[in-house]
């Protein structure tokens, strides 16, 4: 049996049925329009905050890889640096070699010494080469100059501290390598030491890569020959070992250069990932949602005319 | 004879009345609050049967009475159940526009931006526009803060006036009623005026259930004696004789008080009416301001640590990022004059906590502190403790402003910093020869304050350290000169005033280390890295932008929970609704049905009229 309804609530329930068809069916239409369901947190509020977690890791991914290309940058442009310098030093080793051989005359030295000096300036000029913020890459924390020259006249890391930091997941690397590191220090002398004496060859000193250039000129065009032998044995010896650390220092640039390209990679594959998800929990799945829409509209149409139906029978049109 | 006659009458009387009653339903069908009349014929008394007098066996019908078809029980169980819908709708209604506020502000997202702005900056510590954009996303994160506070501070006290509005209504219906409950006392029972009283009355008992939960009694003649919730303890709002108590909402915008006016005393509502809804919504806007409050405070106070330990690129150490107080200006409520007031916190001045008053006089201004401690007068700008107090033209003298200090995330500001003094390089660099034995570096810590070595030496670095042997290691400076003789090189702590640092265990004689302070333009950028570190420590919430996140959803969680309500409610309000109805409403089929039910008897009344008339007339004629 019906149960006995007033005219009124009868009509009132009727519309209110309609109106939420209607409210359903443009709550359907913006997410297809829009093209995403979860608009605000009262819409659904554990998709809400997931998608929030999720935006919020894949913009800090997104920050984090281009502070990471800035690295890479740096580091490749290290390492373009660092291979010019080798391919200096080794032409710097050929020419010692070419040097110590006693058949050449002084004429001859002071041409391989000049071209010695050009190399050692345009090591000098790669030591400077500066990053895309005009920072000195060897220098460390410091300003550039990376190098200068100091008292004795010798060429001196004018930078200090560690090169700027990238951070990876879980750790820190250094983006960069310092001069030292890649160039090698010259010891200072010990002021408490006498004098050397004037007249045998002064004893093996640790030097950088450009003042063991220098050293290198410098012996070819010494005059004594004790002096100019041991000068440019100790040049040679020193170069290779420049020789060494630069490929060291490559070796390191590389790893790090690696291990960024590495986490760049996950990070993308991450990020990836984070999108597939938000777009899981946010976007609309447009099969569905306009199959919805369908149904509501058959759905309503059917109670609008049921309701214009029903509340056309009346008994009032029976009283005369 | 007489009889048939006054039969025929009375049927024909009683049934009209009937019909009348059905036509004023038909009338009101749609009218809210109308309660559908029925109209009670009854039996008519017999006479003693004399001359002129009815017949003691037959007696006819007469109208007995207009009654209201009501039922108590289901017209109780409808206000209640709108009560309690109007509460979670209120709510509903409340929260969902924090929610889109919320939302729309999107505190957390912005937040996160100024952490992406500090990633880049540590991408590219010496770039200008690095800086620039770090600065212009520390100040959008101020702003969120800042320009979120003032509209939840807008939405709260919004709330705070509709409730106090609905506290206003409640009173209003109360008076209303108690007028009603006289004119019930003095009217007569059971005719359409009195009727008319009852509609009149229960649309009042509804709408104040709208408001509040009430108890109901019903004594004679239909006059209610009201009370808030019901039970012994429940207080009494309309009182049967006499007149209603008040109520009103406390400052706080969370209590309701009985008598606010004489004698405030807290009240504790039932869960149920707009009322209780509003309070419950001020109380999470309440919440949600105090999170955000939080929330601004842990974050600019983070930042500003975190910015102070750094060195800028100017080589000076690095000051506050931003500045966590403001003043907000309150227009007096009697103020004749529209003057506007322009108010200016200098940078890293502290408006005093009593606040200020700003007073317009005949020939000036006065400003003074809130407790009365200061004052300057004059015509203004005023200066007082860092503010500079502009006033335009229009003020009337006795015009008053209230300046109150503003905390929290509306206090929150950028303060006027340039490029150049963002911290992104740590204080000090420390390096050493790479023919050292030590495989680590040196660590400093320091206050920044004032720094001085163990032994009292208050130069600061650039130090040089040699590891001598022993485990012990000499601090020079630059030039040679001893500084402090012997320290441990044993990775120790060593302590001097504002400064604590260690040397590496593993350092061997003939090491040396270098301490410098960091020089202005350096592309050291440990403190923007650190930054990142900071932003993934958690507090007791999580990192800020999670508890920021945390705090939407959890709005969001309490939106939607009283959506689940509300449309609960209001399936259980409509279907209560209709089963008040089934009794009380006007169904015009059934009316229809009736009419044509009374309208036959009315015509079968008129038919013995008829039939009585006829035999008059016939034995009229007999005698002729």
């Amino acid at each position: 049996m019906i149960p006995p309804v007033s005219s009124r609530s009868g009509h009132d329930a009727a519309v209110r049925r309609l109106t939420d068809l209607s409210r359903q069916l443009a709550d359907v239409q913006q997410q297809i329009s829009t093209g995403r369901k979860v608009v605000k947190a009262g819409d659904d509020p554990i998709a809400f905050a997931r998608a929030a977690a999720l935006k919020r890791a894949d913009v800090a991914a997104s920050g984090q890889r281009r502070a990471m290309d800035a690295a890479q940058s740096r580091l490749s442009a290290s390492e373009v640096a660092l291979t010019g310098i080798a391919d200096i030093t080794a032409r710097a080793k050929e020419l010692a070699l070419a040097g110590r051989n006693a058949t050449l005359n002084a004429g001859d030295r002071a041409v391989l010494a000049s071209e010695v000096q050009e190399l050692l300036s345009a090591a000098l000029g790669l030591a400077e080469t500066r990053g895309a913020d005009g920072e000195a890459l060897f220098a460390g924390a410091g300003t550039p100059p990376a190098y200068g020259t100091d008292g004795a006249g010798l060429a001196a890391w004018a930078g200090l501290g560690a090169p700027p930091l990238v951070a990876v997941t879980g750790r820190v690397l250094e983006a960069g390598i310092t001069g030292p590191e890649a160039f090698g220090e010259t010891a200072a002398l010990d002021p408490l030491l006498p004098p050397p004496d004037p007249l045998l060859p002064p004893p093996p000193r640790t030097r950088n890569l450009f003042d063991s250039l220098a050293h290198l000129a410098a012996s070819l065009t010494d005059p004594r020959e004790a002096f100019r032998d041991a000068g440019m044995d100790e040049a040679i010896g020193a170069i290779d070992g420049h020789i060494d650390r630069l490929a060291g220092a490559q070796a390191v640039l590389g790893t790090r250069g690696a291990r960024l390209d590495a986490e760049a990679e996950r990070l993308d594959k991450t990020q990836l990932q984070f999108k597939t998800e938000i777009s899981k929990l946010e976007d609309t799945d447009l099969a569905a949602a306009i199959a919805q829409l369908d149904r509501l509209g058959v759905i309503l149409d059917a109670a609008q005319a049921s309701f214009a139906r029903v509340s056309r029978l009346s008994l009032w049109d029976d009283i005369r | 004879m007489m009889d048939l006659l006054n039969l025929g009458r009375s049927g024909v009387l009683a049934f009209q009345r009937a019909l009348n009653t059905t036509g004023e339903n038909v009338a009101n069908a749609d009218t809210p609050g109308y309660v559908r009349r029925k109209a009670i014929l009854a039996t008519q008394p017999a006479g003693r049967g004399g001359p002129l007098e009815r017949f003691a066996g037959a007696s006819g019908v007469r109208f007995d009475a207009l009654v209201r078809d009501v039922d108590a029980l289901k017209a109780h169980a409808a206000r209640t159940a709108s009560g309690d819908q109007a509460r979670f709708g209120a709510r509903l209604d409340w929260l969902e526009r924090l929610d889109s506020l919320n939302t729309s502000a999107d505190v957390s997202g912005r937040v996160g931006a100024f952490f992406n702005a500090g990633t880049d900056l540590a991408a590219a510590p010496t770039s200008r526009a690095a800086r620039t954009l770090f600065l212009a996303a520390a100040d959008d994160a101020a702003a969120a803060f800042a320009g979120h506070g003032e509209t939840l501070a807008a939405l709260d006290s919004d709330i705070r006036a509709e409730a106090a509005l609905s506290a206003r209504r409640v009173n209003d219906l109360a008076g209303a009623l108690v007028l009603v409950n006289e004119q019930l006392r003095r009217g007569d029972p059971g005719d359409a005026s009195a009727a008319g009283l009852l509609d009149n009355r229960d649309s009042l008992l509804r709408d104040l259930a709208g408001e509040v939960r009430i108890g109901i009694t019903e004594g004679p003649r239909g006059v209610v004696d009201v009370t808030l919730g019901s039970g012994p303890a429940a207080v009494a709002l309309v009182p049967a004789t006499g007149n209603s108590s008040r109520i009103g909402v406390a400052p706080d915008g969370l209590t309701v008080l009985l008598n606010p006016e004489f004698n405030p005393t807290p009240l504790r509502l039932p869960a149920s009416g707009r009322l209780a809804g509003l309070l419950e919504a001020s109380a999470d806007i309440g919440k949600a301001r105090a999170a955000l409050d939080n929330a601004a405070a842990g974050f600019a106070g983070l930042v500003n640590d975190w910015h102070g330990r750094g060195i800028d690129a100017n080589g000076a150490p690095g000051t506050a990022l931003f500045a966590v107080q403001s003043v907000a200006t309150t227009v007096g409520k009697a103020n004749i004059g529209r003057a506007p007031i322009d108010v200016v916190l200098a940078d890293g001045s502290v408006p005093d906590v009593s606040g200020y008053r700003l007073i317009a006089e005949a020939g000036g201004f006065t400003l003074a502190r809130g407790d009365g401690t200061a004052s300057v007068t004059g015509p203004g700008p005023l200066l007082l403790d860092g503010l500079t107090v502009t006033i335009g033209s229009g003020s009337a003298a006795g015009d008053q402003w209230t300046l109150a200090p503003l905390n929290g995330a509306r206090g929150l500001s950028l303060r006027p910093l340039l490029p150049d003094q963002v911290a992104a390089a740590e204080r000090w660099q420390i390096d050493a020869p790479t023919s050292n034995e030590a495989r680590s570096l040196p660590t400093i810590f320091d206050d920044a304050a004032a720094l001085a070595l163990p032994g009292g030496d208050i130069t600061p670095p650039p130090w040089r350290i040699t590891v001598i042997a022993g485990g012990l290691a000499e601090i020079r400076d630059p030039t040679g000169v001893t500084l402090l003789a012997t320290v441990p090189a044993d990775g120790s702590l060593i302590e001097g005033p504002g400064l604590r640092f260690t040397l590496p265990a593993s350092s061997a004689a003939g090491d040396m280390f270098r301490i410098a302070p960091t020089p202005a333009d350096s592309q050291d950028n440990r403190r923007a890295i650190e930054l990142g570190r900071l932003r993934l420590q958690p507090g007791p919430n999580g990192t800020i932008e999670a508890e920021l996140a945390a705090d939407s959803a959890g709005i969001g969680a309490r939106v939607a929970d009283t959506r689940r309500l509300e449309a609960a409610a209001a399936t259980l309000k409509e279907d209560t609704a209709r089963a008040n109805d089934a009794v009380s409403g006007v169904d015009l089929e059934f009316e229809a049905a009736e009419l044509t039910r009374l309208q036959a008897a009315y015509r079968a009344n008129a038919q013995v009229l008829g039939v009585a008339r006829d035999l008059f007339d016939q034995i009229l004629g007999l005698t002729r």
